[in-house]
């Protein structure tokens, strides 16, 4: 893979807005082990990776 | 340095609230988005413009696909922007591609709205979700891996996390 890049190393980032989490406010996470197995994604076989 | 998507900082709150809109709508939806791998069905949300601020969700998606919707509508829909999440027109694209563009977020602590956790063991990684905040301070992903989902998780809930990524 090409040189790796950090967000953190780029000032663009510094002092990033904090999120608003007010949307998540009385949404229950599913527990893991509740969480079917995924699936894998399209591409993983190798192929081109899908729908073009 | 130009961030990511080129976006200034008061545009990236802007798309980052709307992907996480997007990764809700399809988290109440799930009857409505199919698992699937197909090519010719995994880009409908993008390929028929399934706008989520009008209430749309994509038929069928797999977890990039998904993932992918969720950024073009915070960047693409709502700013013109080009496929900076896997450089392919907005029209194709997998985990593989998706850790080929971006860039890297390296602390947890430095996650926002959007970033994406890519999961497997190295490239070309194995799954894809959206982190849409933090619930006590710990980041949550709207995560498309079946048919049962989409599904509202921590952002750990599988152990081979492999890397956070930004494209906003």
């Amino acid at each position: 893979m090409a040189h790796e890049e950090f967000v953190e190393d780029d000032p663009e980032y510094e002092a990033e807005p904090e999120d608003d989490d007010a949307a998540l406010a009385g949404i229950v996470p599913t527990d893991p082990s509740n969480v079917p197995p995924d699936e894998g994604d399209a591409g993983q076989a190798g192929a081109a990776g899908d729908g073009r | 340095m130009p961030s990511v998507s080129g976006l200034s900082r008061d545009q990236r709150k802007d798309a980052r609230r709307a992907v996480t809109r997007a990764a809700l709508l399809g988290l109440k939806n799930p009857e409505r988005i199919h698992y699937t791998q197909d090519a010719a069905l995994r880009w409908d949300g993008i390929r028929n413009h399934r706008v989520s601020g009008k209430g749309a969700v994509p038929t069928h998606s797999d977890c990039s696909s998904f993932a992918t919707w969720c950024l073009w509508n915070g960047l693409e829909v709502g700013f013109g922007t080009d496929d900076v999440v896997n450089a392919l027109g907005w029209g194709a694209g997998y985990t593989g591609t998706m850790l080929q563009n971006g860039k890297q977020v390296r602390h947890v602590e430095s996650v926002r709205q959007g970033d994406c956790v890519l999961y497997g063991s190295a490239w070309p990684g194995s799954h894809v979700a959206v982190v849409v905040g933090r619930q006590d301070g710990v980041p949550m992903v709207v995560s498309h891996g079946s048919e049962e989902g989409p599904f509202f998780v921590r952002y750990d809930y599988r152990s081979d996390l492999l890397q956070f990524r930004r494209y906003i």
